[in-house]
C-alpha cells in the first residue's frame, strides 16, 4: 500500500512526483508519458507525491507494504 | 569509517506504525497526553510538573518503563482536540495529518482514538569525529550534519545548514591549498567491482530480509533504549551473523535495488557500531543500563570512538576535555537519576550495583 493510485487520466507527465519521491518509487513512462508506481514495497507513504502532484491524480495511505518492527 | 563517536544518543517519541518524524512538539502543544494500555496518563507520575512537556529522553525512559510493568502498548491522546486545533495542526503539520486521516486516525476534525506511539533511538547515530572546520580525522576528508557525530552536530536542519556551510568552506580551501590528487585505478576498480557485486549475482538474499533482521535485532525498546549487556551481546551476535554471513550474499535486481542493498549494508555496520559502543559504556548516562545504573564520573567523562582496523571495528576513549570547560563537574559515582526516580517509585530495586525489577 502506502501509494494506491495514479489516475492516468488525468496525469500530464511533468515529472514532479518522479522528481520528489525519496524513496525513488515511482517512474515515467518513456512512450506515454505517464506516471507509475514501480517499487511499491518502498515507498514510506510520506503523501509528498500526492500533495505535489499538480493534477491531483495520486492517492496515498498512511500504511506500509513491508512490516514495521515495533518497540514491544 | 574514519572515526565514529557516540553513546549519548538523542531519543525521540513517535507514532509507532507511522513514518511521521516531526509534530511532537505541536501535537504536545496542542494539549496532547500520553496514556498506557490501561488508559492512565502515566506522566503525570514520573513528571507532574512537566508531564508530556519532559524532555525526549525523560519520555523515553518512561515508555520504557511503562512497558516493563506491563503497560504496553502507549498511545497519544488527542481525541479531547477541538476541531479549531485539529485545522492548526493540519496547517503546521499538513504531511502528518493527511496520513492521520487516510487511516481514519481524524475525521470529521476530530482524533477517532489514541494513536499508538513508541520510543526511538533513531536519530542516535555515529558519525565522523571532526574539529570545528568539520575535518574528519582521514586529512581531506570533511563531513557536516548528520554525517558529523552527534557532539559535534545534533539532529536537525539548522545544524545541518550551519555546519554545511562551514564544513564546505573547509573543504574548498583544502581544495585549493593542495596539489591535484592522484587517483589509484586499481583501487578504483576494486571499489567499483565491490559496489555493483550485489547486481552481478544471479541468486542470493533480497535487502528486505537483511533490513528485517537487523531491525528485529536491534528495535525493540529494551536493546539499545533500557540497556543490559546479555541482550545488547544477543544483539550484536545477530548483527554479526547478518554482517558475516547474508551480507556477502546481498543480491539487487536493478540499481534501485542496489542502492537499498548498500543502504542495508550501511545500516548493519551502524547497528554493530551502537551496539559495541553501548556495551562498552559500563554505566548509565543519557541511555539507562540495568547491569551499570551508576552515572560514573569517575571514569565515564570519556568519549567512545570506534576506528576501522582490518576492515572490522575497534574501540578507543578519548577523555572529555573537561579542563577547557568552563563548570567543573565532581568526579563522582552516583545512581543515575532516571534510575532513583524509579526507584522511589517503587518499581525497582538495586541490588549488588544492579537493578531488579520490583
Ligand atoms: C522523519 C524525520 C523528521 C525530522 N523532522 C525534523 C524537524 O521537524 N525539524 C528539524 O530541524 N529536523 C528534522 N529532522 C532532522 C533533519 O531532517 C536532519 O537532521 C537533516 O535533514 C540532516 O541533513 P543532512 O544534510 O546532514 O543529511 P541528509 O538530509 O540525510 O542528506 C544526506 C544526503 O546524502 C545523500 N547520500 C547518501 N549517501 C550518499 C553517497 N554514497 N553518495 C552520494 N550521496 C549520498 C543522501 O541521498 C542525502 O541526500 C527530521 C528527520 C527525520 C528522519
Ligand atoms: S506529478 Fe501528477 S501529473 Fe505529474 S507526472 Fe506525477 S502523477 Fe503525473
Ligand atoms: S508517498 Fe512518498 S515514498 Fe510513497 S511514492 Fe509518494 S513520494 Fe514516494
Amino acid at each position: 500500500m502506502g501509494i494506491r493510485h495514479i489516475d492516468v487520466r488525468l496525469c500530464n507527465g511533468c515529472n514532479i512526483c518522479v522528481d520528489i519521491c525519496p524513496l525513488d518509487v515511482l517512474r515515467l513512462d518513456g512512450i506515454t508519458r505517464k506516471a507509475y508506481i514501480a517499487y511499491l514495497r518502498d515507498c514510506q507513504s510520506c503523501f509528498l507525491c500526492q500533495s505535489e502532484c499538480p493534477q491531483d491524480a495520486i492517492r496515498c495511505v498512511a500504511v506500509h507494504e513491508r512490516r514495521m518492527v515495533k518497540a514491544w | 569509517m574514519s572515526g565514529a563517536d557516540n553513546n549519548d544518543a538523542p531519543t525521540n517519541v513517535m507514532p509507532a506504525r507511522y513514518d511521521i518524524g516531526p509534530g511532537m512538539n505541536k501535537f504536545v502543544g496542542e494539549g496532547g497526553r500520553l496514556i498506557n494500555a490501561k488508559g492512565e496518563r502515566f506522566m503525570e507520575k514520573y513528571n507532574p510538573t512537566l508531564k508530556e512537556r519532559a524532555g525526549l529522553r525523560f519520555l523515553a525512559f518512561a515508555f520504557c518503563l511503562e512497558a516493563q510493568q506491563g503497560n504496553a502498548p502507549l498511545f497519544m491522546d488527542m481525541t479531547h482536540l477541538t476541531p479549531e486545533q485539529i485545522r492548526r495542526l493540519k496547517d503546521v503539520l499538513p504531511l502528518a495529518m493527511k496520513m492521520f486521516e487516510s487511516v481514519g486516525l481524524v475525521a470529521n476534525e476530530r482524533f477517532t482514538q489514541p494513536v499508538e506511539w513508541m520510543p526511538m533511538a533513531t536519530l542516535g547515530r555515529p558519525g565522523l569525529v571532526v574539529n570545528r572546520r568539520f575535518e574528519a580525522t582521514l586529512q581531506g576528508l570533511f563531513a557536516c550534519g548528520e554525517a558529523c557525530s552527534p557532539q559535534a552536530v545534533p539532529t536537525g536542519l539548522a545544524s545541518a545548514a550551519t555546519s554545511g556551510a562551514t564544513a564546505g568552506k573547509s573543504a574548498a580551501e583544502f581544495a585549493c591549498s593542495g596539489a591535484s590528487p592522484s587517483l589509484d585505478e586499481e583501487q578504483v576498480k576494486q571499489l567499483r567491482e565491490e559496489a555493483y557485486k550485489p547486481l552481478q549475482r544471479s541468486y542470493g538474499i533480497e535487502p528486505d530480509q537483511i533490513l528485517l533482521a537487523i531491525q528485529e535485532a536491534v528495535i525493540p525498546y529494551n536493546v539499545l533504549l533500557l540497556r543490559h549487556g546479555e541482550r545488547m551481546r544477543r544483539a550484536l551476535q545477530a548483527v554479526e551473523d547478518i554482517r558475516d554471513n547474508q551480507l556477502p550474499m546481498l543480491r539487487a535486481y536493478d540499481p534501485h535495488y542496489l542502492r537499498i542493498a548498500h543502504e542495508v549494508r550501511n545500516l548493519a555496520l551502524v547497528a554493530e557500531l551502537h551496539l559495541r559502543m553501548a556495551l562498552a559504556r559500563t554505566e548509565s548516562r543519557v541511555l539507562l543500563r540495568e547491569d551499570f545504573p551508576y552515572e560514573d564520573n569517575e571514569n565515564w567523562l570519556k568519549w567512545v570512538v570506534a576506528r576501522q582496523d582490518n576492515g572490522r571495528v575497534k574501540l578507543i576513549t578519548r577523555d572529555v576535555p573537561l579542563q577547557s570547560y568552563p563548570y567543573q563537574v565532581e568526579r563522582t559515582k552516583n545512581l543515575n537519576h532516571m534510575w532513583q526516580l524509579a526507584q522511589k517509585l517503587g518499581i525497582v530495586n538495586v541490588e549488588k550495583g544492579e537493578i531488579q525489577w520490583a
